[in-house]
C-alpha cells in the first residue's frame, strides 16, 4: 500500500517550455507546414530537462505571443514588500535598512522557525541568571512580556529575553543588534582601510605607464635578496591594525560535545543559518529572528513585455489585476488511473484532458518515439475533440495508455480503452489507448498530440508524463532484496511527450 | 565616512591633488551603489549586500525545491544523468553545485548553468528581494574556482572577481598571511604578502569537507548501528539511510576534532585505515555515544523514525582523515607547510606567524588547536619540513592576536568581499615571469590609485563581456584593456 502511495506521489505530468527567448540556440520559425516538425525538439535524457519542464500550476500563458511561459521566461518586477505575518507593507526605502526583515513585532522561533507570539507573563519571571547576551530590558524588574512559540513551546524567557512593552519589539532589540561584535569590528575595519586609502592616495599622481616599474623593482629587490625595503613598500603596507573587539574561543563547547547526551542541544544547520551573526553550536545561544519579508511581483512576458501577472498593490489583497496562467488556457492533463507498473506486463493508463476554454478544442496526440529501449507505447485514440468548458458540466476527455507484455506487440483491444474511461459521462467522447511493451526495467511513454482547426489558433507543446516506479515482475523476492531493487529501479519513470494543437 | 566611489571617481576626473582634498561624502546605505556580494561554494552560497558585516543568507544547495538528481560520485565523470536513468528525478537530494572538473561535457555545463540560474533567481527574489538588473556583483573566488563557472556567472550587469583568500585576510585588518581555506571540495593554501596573493605558490589537497563526509559514511556504515522500530534490536546501518543530508547534519553537529593521542605524538602523521580505527581509538574514547533520530520511511506527511547510534570514537576521530596525508594527497598541515617551503625564505616568517584558517570545515570544534599541534609535530618530527623547524617559535594564528572569532570562518571571505568593495577600485593583474617570480602590473581603468590595496580585479560589464573572465591561469587576456 505504501508503495502504491509512493508511486502515486512520484507520477507527474510536466509541461515542457522551450523558453525560446532564453536559450539562444533555439530559433523557432513559426511558418511551418508540418506541425510535428515545428515543435522544438527536446531530449528527455538531457539533464537540462529538469529545468525546462514544469507542472501546469507554475506556468503562465501569454495571449499575445500565444505561447506558454515558464518561470524562466518571465521578467519579474517587485511591486511591494510586506511581512507575511502582520501583512504590513514595508516602504521600499526602509527595506534595506531593516535587512529585509519585519521591523515590528514579528519574530520566528529560533528552534522550529515558526511564528512567535507575544505573551504577557502572569507571574513575575524567575530571577534571571546573568546571560552574556542579555537582551534589552532590565531582568530584575520583571518585564512582563515575552515571546512564545506555539509549536515547540520555546519561549524567550529561557534565554532571558523579556520586553517591557508589547509593541515595537524589534526596536527594543535594535540596540543589542547594533552592539554585536561583528558589526562593530566591521565598521572599525572599514575605517582602518579607508584611512589607509586616504593616506596613500597622493602617490597616484604618477602617470599610469610608469606604475608598473616601481612594483617590479621592489619585487626584484626583494627576490634579489637585498634586505633593503624599497621606499615604495612603505606606502604599500597597511598600517598595523588593532582589533576593536575580541571574541574568545568557547572552550566549554568541546567539553559539552564530549558529554553530549541529547542531540537537540546542538543546533542544526537551519538554526545556525538563521543566525548568521555567530552561527552558534549551542541551542541556548540561539535568539529569535525577525521574520523575513516577502514581495509581490509583476511578471512580464520576456518577448512582448506584456504583463502576465499583476497582483493587487495591497499586501492584504490576494486578488490579481491580471492573471494569465496556463491553467486557464491550455488543456489540463491528469492521470486518472495508474495501475501498478509491473515489468513485462501490459498496462493501460488513462489520461484525462480537461478543456478550460469556452471553445471546442481539437487534440492530436503524438509520441516522440513509439518504441524506446524501455517500453513500447501505443495511443489507441490519437485524435479527439474536447467540447467547450461548461460551468455546469465539466466535460472531460479521457485518454488511455496501456503497457503491454514484451511479446504481445499487438495493440490493445478497444474494450480496454472503454473500460479505462472514467465514469463521469464524458461528452465528445474519444479515448486513446497506448500500447506499451516494457522490454527493459524502465518504461517510457512519449506521447505527442497535435491537432488543427484551420480557422483557429494552434499551439503545440510537449509534456513529460511520469508514471512512477516499475515493479520487477518477479514478485517472489523477499522484502529486503525487494527494497534493494526498488532503489535501483524505482527511479526509472515513464515519460509522455504530448503535443497539443488548439 | 568616505566611500570608495567618491575617492576613485575624483581621481578619474582630475589628476591634481585638489580633488583628493575634497572628496564627497557618501552614505554607505545610499541606494544604487550597494553591490551584491556572492560567495559561491560548492555546497552553500553566501549572499548579501556590500557594506554589511555578515551575509544576509547562506543558501544550502539542496536540490530540495527543484526536481533534479545529481549524483556527486558520478559528477564530473560525464554522462552522469544517463547513468541513472532517463526518468530519474529524486526530489530533495543534497548535492554539490559544481565539481572542480566541471565542463568536460557541454551538456553538464548547460545543466549547471540552469541550476545556477535557478539559485541566483531564488536568491535575488526570495532572499535579497532585489532586482538583479540594477545590481553590480562582487564574487569571491578561490584560486581553484573552475574557470568555466566564472564564465557562466559573468552574465550579470557588472561583476568583479575578488580572490577569496585575500578577502578573508582583510577581515583581520592585515594584508600578510598564510590563508588556509578548508572548504568542501578541497583545501587551498595561498600565501598573501602585502595584499598580493602569491598565486604561484598555491597548494591544494583534496582532504577537506568532502573527504570528511566520505570518511564519516564509511565509519558509520562499518561501526554504527540502528534501531528500526518496532524491533528493538541493533541492526547494521544500511547505506541508503546515510543520505548526503543526514551525513551533513551529523558532520556539522556532532563531529569534533580531538587532540593527538599520546602514543601518536612519537612519529609523523600516518594514515590509519578505516579497519584499524576502532581498535586504535575506541578504547581511548571519552565521549558519549549519540542516538541520532533518523527518518526510516516517509509516507506522505507521516514519517517513521528510527535511531542511528553513532559510536563516540567516530565523533572524536572522524576528522583524523584531514590530518593524515600520504605522498599522493598531503594532509592539511602538510599542504600548508609545503606551501611555506615553496615561498622565498624571507617571507616564511611573516607568513608563518600570521596563519588564518577559513572555510566551513574549520568550524569543527577544536580544529584550530589540533592544527597547531600537528604543525608543531610536523616541524619536529618530519624530515621533509626540516628547513622550517627554526620557525616553530613564531607559529601564530592571526585570529589569536586580532579580534578572535568575530567573523565566522565560513563567512570570512564574504565579509572580506565587503571590506574590499568599500576600499578599492584599483586593479592589479598578476603576470608570471620565467623565474617563478611574480610581478604586478598595476593599473586602474577608472583613474589611478596606487598604494591602496594592491590586488583587486577587473570589473566586467555585460556590454564588455566577450566570454573571457580574468583568472590567474589565463593571466593577461583581459588585463590590457583599460
Amino acid at each position: 500500500m505504501s508503495q502504491q502511495l509512493e508511486a502515486r506521489q512520484r507520477s507527474y505530468v510536466h509541461y515542457y517550455c522551450p523558453c525560446p527567448d532564453v536559450s539562444k540556440s533555439t530559433t523557432t520559425e513559426e511558418e511551418e507546414e508540418d506541425i510535428v516538425e515545428s515543435i522544438p525538439d527536446f531530449d528527455i535524457n538531457s539533464p537540462r530537462i529538469h529545468f525546462s519542464t514544469f507542472p501546469i500550476s507554475k506556468l503562465y500563458f501569454c495571449d499575445d505571443c500565444y505561447q506558454i511561459r515558464c518561470p524562466r521566461c518571465v521578467q519579474e518586477e517587485i511591486v511591494c514588500y510586506y511581512c507575511p505575518n502582520c501583512l504590513f507593507e514595508v516602504p521600499t526605502a526602509s527595506v534595506k535598512s531593516e535587512r529585509n526583515r519585519c521591523a515590528r513585532n514579528c519574530f520566528q522561533c529560533p528552534i522550529c522557525q515558526n511564528t512567535l507570539s507575544v505573551v504577557a507573563s502572569t507571574e513575575p519571571p524567575p530571577p534571571q541568571t546573568s546571560h552574556p547576551s542579555n537582551p534589552p530590558s532590565a531582568p530584575a524588574s520583571g518585564a512582563p512580556y515575552y515571546l512564545s512559540c506555539g509549536v515547540c513551546r520555546w519561549d524567550s524567557q529561557e534565554i532571558g529575553m523579556t520586553f517591557e512593552k508589547a509593541t515595537g519589539l524589534a526596536l527594543q532589540l535594535q540596540k543589542t543588534e547594533d552592539e554585536r561584535p561583528d558589526v562593530k569590528e566591521f565598521d572599525h575595519l572599514k575605517d582602518h582601510f579607508e584611512k589607509h586609502l586616504r593616506l596613500s592616495a597622493p602617490s597616484t599622481t604618477l602617470p599610469t605607464s610608469l606604475l608598473s616599474i616601481p612594483g617590479i623593482s621592489s619585487f626584484s629587490n626583494r627576490y634579489g635578496g637585498s634586505g633593503l625595503a624599497h621606499p615604495q613598500q612603505k606606502s604599500d603596507d597597511v598600517a598595523k591594525y588593532d582589533a576593536m573587539v575580541k571574541v574568545e574561543n568557547d572552550d566549554s563547547l568541546v567539553h559539552d560535545l564530549v558529554q553530549l547526551k541529547d542531540v537537540n542541544q546542538i543546533t542544526t544547520l537551519t538554526q545556525r543559518m538563521n543566525q548568521l551573526s555567530d552561527q552558534p553550536y549551542k541551542v541556548e545561544r540561539l535568539q529569535p529572528q525577525r521574520i523575513h519579508l516577502r514581495t509581490k511581483r509583476v511578471k512580464r512576458c520576456r518577448s512582448c513585455r506584456h504583463i502576465l501577472i499583476k497582483p493587487e498593490q495591497k499586501a492584504q489583497a490576494t486578488r490579481f489585476k491580471i492573471k494569465l496562467v496556463a491553467l486557464n488556457s491550455i488543456p489540463k492533463i491528469t492521470i486518472t488511473s495508474l495501475p501498478k507498473l509491473i515489468l513485462n506486463q501490459h498496462t493501460e493508463i488513462v489520461l484525462k484532458f480537461s478543456n478550460p476554454l469556452y471553445e471546442e478544442i481539437i487534440v492530436d496526440l503524438a509520441l516522440k518515439d513509439e518504441t524506446t529501449e524501455y517500453a513500447k507505447i501505443t495511443l489507441p485514440a490519437p485524435h479527439f475533440n474536447i467540447t467547450p468548458y461548461n460551468e455546469v458540466w465539466e466535460y472531460e476527455q479521457d485518454f488511455i495508455a496501456s503497457k503491454g507484455r514484451p511479446l504481445s506487440i499487438t495493440s490493445t483491444p478497444t474494450a480496454d480503452a472503454a473500460s479505462g474511461t472514467s465514469g463521469d459521462a464524458p461528452a465528445g467522447d474519444s479515448s486513446t489507448a497506448t500500447e506499451a511493451a516494457s522490454s527493459d526495467k524502465q518504461n517510457t511513454d512519449k506521447d505527442e498530440t497535435t491537432s488543427s482547426i484551420p480557422t483557429t489558433k494552434s499551439l503545440s507543446f510537449w509534456t513529460v508524463i511520469g508514471l512512477g516506479p516499475v515493479i520487477p515482475d518477479d514478485q517472489n523476492e523477499d522484502r529486503e532484496s525487494f527494497m534493494g531493487s526498488f532503489h535501483i529501479d524505482i527511479h526509472k519513470y515513464g515519460y509522455s511527450s504530448v503535443k497539443i494543437m488548439l | 565616512m568616505y566611500s570608495s566611489t567618491s575617492v576613485s571617481s575624483s581621481f578619474t576626473t582630475g589628476s591634481s591633488l585638489t580633488t583628493t582634498a575634497l572628496p564627497r561624502r557618501h552614505s554607505i546605505y545610499g541606494t544604487g551603489e550597494d553591490r551584491i556580494v556572492l560567495d559561491l561554494g560548492s555546497l552553500y552560497i553566501k549572499a548579501g549586500f556590500s557594506g554589511e558585516s555578515r551575509p544576509r543568507h547562506i543558501v544550502p544547495v539542496f536540490a530540495g525545491n527543484m526536481k533534479t538528481h545529481w549524483d556527486p560520485v558520478f559528477n564530473g565523470s560525464g554522462g552522469v544523468v544517463k547513468a541513472c536513468g532517463e526518468g530519474c528525478r529524486i526530489i530533495g537530494e543534497f548535492a554539490e553545485l559544481y565539481d572542480l572538473e566541471i565542463g568536460k561535457c557541454p551538456e553538464e555545463l548547460d545543466a549547471l548553468y540552469d541550476r545556477l540560474a535557478h539559485y541566483l533567481r531564488e536568491i535575488y527574489f526570495r532572499y535579497l528581494l532585489t532586482d538583479p538588473k540594477q545590481r553590480k556583483v562582487v564574487l569571491c573566488e578561490s584560486p581553484m574556482m573552475p574557470l568555466k563557472l566564472k564564465q557562466l556567472i559573468a552574465k550579470v550587469p557588472s561583476i568583479s572577481f575578488a580572490p577569496s583568500h585575500m578577502l578573508a585576510l582583510l577581515t583581520t585588518g592585515c594584508t600578510t598571511g598564510l590563508v588556509i581555506d578548508v572548504g568542501h571540495l578541497e583545501t587551498t593554501v595561498l600565501p598573501t604578502f602585502s595584499a598580493r596573493p602569491l598565486t604561484p605558490f598555491v597548494r591544494t589537497t583534496p582532504l577537506a569537507g568532502r573527504a570528511l563526509t566520505q570518511r564519516l559514511k564509511e565509519l558509520i556504515s562499518a561501526y554504527g548501528s540502528m534501531i528500526i522500530p518496532p524491533s528493538t534490536n541493533l541492526v547494521p546501518v544500511h547505506a541508503k539511510y546515510l543520505t548526503p543530508a543526514v551525513l551533513e547534519d551529523i558532520k556539522t553537529r556532532f563531529i569534533f576534532v580531538s587532540p593527538i593521542t599520546v602514543e601518536a605524538t612519537v612519529g609523523v602523521a600516518e594514515k590509519t585505515l578505516v579497519e584499524d580505527m576502532e581498535e586504535k581509538y575506541s578504547s581511548v574514547s571519552s565521549a558519549t555515544d549519540v542516538s541520532y533520530p533518523i527518518t526510516i520511511s516517509k509516507n506522505g506527511r507521516e514519517r517513521q523514525m528510527g535511531t542511528l547510534i553513532i559510536p563516540s570514537w567516530i565523533r572524536e576521530r572522524c576528522a583524523e582523515v584531514l590530518f593524515e596525508g600520504d605522498e599522493d594527497e598531503s594532509s592539511i598541515v602538510g599542504c600548508a607547510l609545503e606551501c611555506l617551503l615553496k615561498t622565498p625564505m624571507h617571507l616564511r616568517r611573516p607568513l608563518f606567524s600570521s596563519i588564518l584558517l577559513i572555510g566551513g570545515t574549520t568550524l569543527l570544534p577544536n580544529f584550530q588547536q589540533r592544527f597547531a599541534q600537528e604543525v608543531l609535530r610536523a616541524l619536529n618530527k618530519d624530515r621533509k619540513f626540516k628547513p622550517l623547524s627554526g620557525l616553530a617559535d613564531h607559529f601564530e594564528f592571526l585570529e589569536d592576536n586580532g579580534s578572535g572569532k568575530v567573523f565566522v570562518a565560513n563567512c570570512r571571505a564574504w565579509v572580506g568581499g565587503n571590506v574590499f568593495q568599500i576600499n578599492s577600485r584599483l586593479n592589479v593583474t598578476y603576470t608570471f615571469t620565467y623565474n617563478k617570480c611574480v610581478t604586478y602590473r598595476i593599473y586602474d581603468n577608472s583613474g589611478s590609485l596606487i598604494g591602496s590595496l594592491k590586488s583587486t580585479v577587473v570589473e566586467i560589464t555585460r556590454e564588455k563581456y566577450m566570454g573571457q573572465v580574468p583568472d590567474w591561469t589565463t593571466s593577461d587576456t583581459l588585463s590590457a584593456a583599460p
